[in-house]
Parts: C-alpha cells; structure tokens; sequence
C-alpha cells in the first residue's frame, strides 16, 4: 500500500488544526477530509514515499502544471532511498552541489523545503535574522531549546544560510568538544582544518536571562568572526554568515546542524 | 568602495563615533574589536553609508 500524504500552499501560514506548517507550505497530518478543502486551502497528494525520499516545496504563484491544468500550489521530488540520490536531488534543486547529507537538509531547512528524509540524528537551530534587529525571544528560546538538545554524539556540523552560503565541518573530536560546550555553556576553542571554531559565554544581556552562550569562528564576540550564532546578545549583531564581518548582515535564515 | 560608520550602541538612540563617520569594513572592523572592551560587539557596530 503506498504511502503518502497531502500538502498545500498556505500564504498566511495560519495554524490548521491536523496540519503542520514549514513556512508557507501546509502539510497534512491528521486523517482530515481534504477534498472539503480544511483551511480554506486546496490540497494536493504528494507522491508514494515507499521505497522513497520525496522533498516538497509551495509554488505561491498556484500554476504549477498538473493533469488537470497550471493550477498547482505545490511542486514534488522524488529519488531513490538512499544517501547519495538524495544529495544529488538537493544539489539539483539548489543549483549547487551539496557534499553531504547534513548540508541537504541544511538547505532544505533553511529555504522551507520539506522532506521526508529521517536517517540521521541530528540537532538543528533554524532561525530568521532580519538586518538591523535584535533577536526576538523566540529566537533566544529556540536557541537555548537547541543547545539543551545537543545530548547525543556527533561527528560534523554545518552552517548554511538562505543567500546561498553553506559550510560542512567534520572532526568526531573537536566537533563533539564544541557540541558539549554548546550544551554546558563553557568557554571553548577548537581548531579544525586551520579554522578557529569558538563558543563564548560573555557577549550580550539576553532578553529571557541566563547566559549568553554564542558560537562562532575566528573569535567570541569580535566584529572579525565571519560565521556567527550570538542570539544572546539583544542587539542587531547577533549573527550572519557567507559576507565577511558578522556585523550589519543581510536579512538570512541562519542554520545550524549537528550530526 | 562602500564606506561605513560606526555607531555607539550604549547610547539611546545610538550616535555615530566621532571621526568615525567614514570607515572601510576592515578600519571598522578592527577599531570596534580594539575599542569594545570586553564585548566589543554589544558596545559598536558598522553601517553602510549611503552612496
């Protein structure tokens, strides 16, 4: 019997009930009716997932071809199951190739793509920054929420954003040091391949309180860091990556995974 | 070459450093690293001047 489950293009991201949402793309959970358009949206049954990673995107313009004209809201992927077609089909659809899973799904995470791939475990911290404001609490949350979760054993980590930019490290030792730094909040160096990969524990007054726990490259809390994750530090500073200095970056879904 | 100034966040609402109203990235970068003391990212940051 195949698998498979329906999606939609849902502009306002409006929470409905049985449904989740990855930005603007609405997916369906519960057992609903959804020929009686729940949401006031019109669904779509994505392909069999069986034997398959499929990966699904909204099409806001609603004319995507279809057998019954250009009347789409959303656009499906499918390859075989396993790790190599899966990269190769992100790395097609990105327009760049992608040299592991964990920088796949990165991409994918960070440009609201979903997909039904679930093979690694992993920790992710996925959050909006928007030039010249500080982070909400909501990122400040999500962000401790992420550190608290980084319990498990991990080999690589990547950092990729929504402009494009996207950098996979491995190194089983320095990558677990800095994943249990993360999590205890400890003042932390390593390098790996030349690069300086520190997390910092003194940069910023958080809105929830606590302690502002940043993670970046080159230095904490220095203007010369070109990679950095400081939702801690209430002001406009507080990350960015992929253009020189983390100071005054481009609006970006920032993305970090550890796996 | 896009010049930027650098701007004191521990004031309200934030002024641009004196002579420091036209930096390259690199002169900004270093100064506010050299000038922020312990946290020298919650003291200063750079923004683009208009053309």
């Amino acid at each position: 019997m195949a698998t498979t489950r329906p999606f939609s293009y849902n502009p306002t991201s409006a929470s409905i009930t049985g449904t989740t949402n990855v930005g603007t793309l609405c997916i369906g959970v519960s057992a609903l009716n959804y020929s009686a358009n729940p949401g006031g949206l019109t669904w779509w049954m994505g392909p069999d997932e069986d034997n398959s990673y499929v990966i699904a995107k909204d099409v806001s313009t609603s004319d995507f071809p279809t057998p019954v004209g250009n009347v789409g809201n959303v656009q499906f992927w499918r390859c075989a199951n396993n790790d190599n077609s899966f990269r190769e089909l992100v790395g097609i659809i990105s327009g760049s190739p992608k040299d592991s899973v964990l920088a796949a799904t990165g991409w994918l995470s960070s440009n609201n793509y979903w997909t039904n791939y679930t093979n690694i475990t992993s920790v992710t911290f996925s959050q909006p920054f928007v030039q010249g404001t500080a982070p909400t609490t909501t990122v400040e949350t999500a962000w401790n929420t992420f550190r608290a979760s980084l319990t498990g054993s991990y080999t690589q980590f990547v950092v990729s954003n929504s402009l494009g930019f996207s950098l996979t490290v491995s190194d089983p030792t320095g990558v677990q040091t800095l994943a249990n730094a993360l999590r205890n909040a400890t003042v932390t160096g390593v390098t790996i391949n030349s690069v300086s990969w520190r997390i910092g524990t003194g940069c910023g007054s958080p809105k929830i309180g606590g302690v502002a726990v940043e993670f970046s490259n080159i230095s904490s809390c220095s203007a010369g860091s070109t990679i950095a994750f400081r939702p801690m530090i209430n002001n406009l500073n507080w990350g960015g990556m992929g253009t020189g200095s983390t100071v005054n970056q481009a609006s970006q879904t920032m993305t970090l995974t550890f796996s | 070459m896009e010049t930027y100034r650098i701007i004191d966040l521990r004031v309200t609402p934030n002024e641009v450093v004196p002579g420091k109203e036209s930096v390259t990235l690199e002169e900004g970068v270093l100064w506010i690293d050299e000038n922020g003391g312990d946290c020298p990212l919650c003291d200063y940051t750079l923004l683009i001047n208009d053309i």
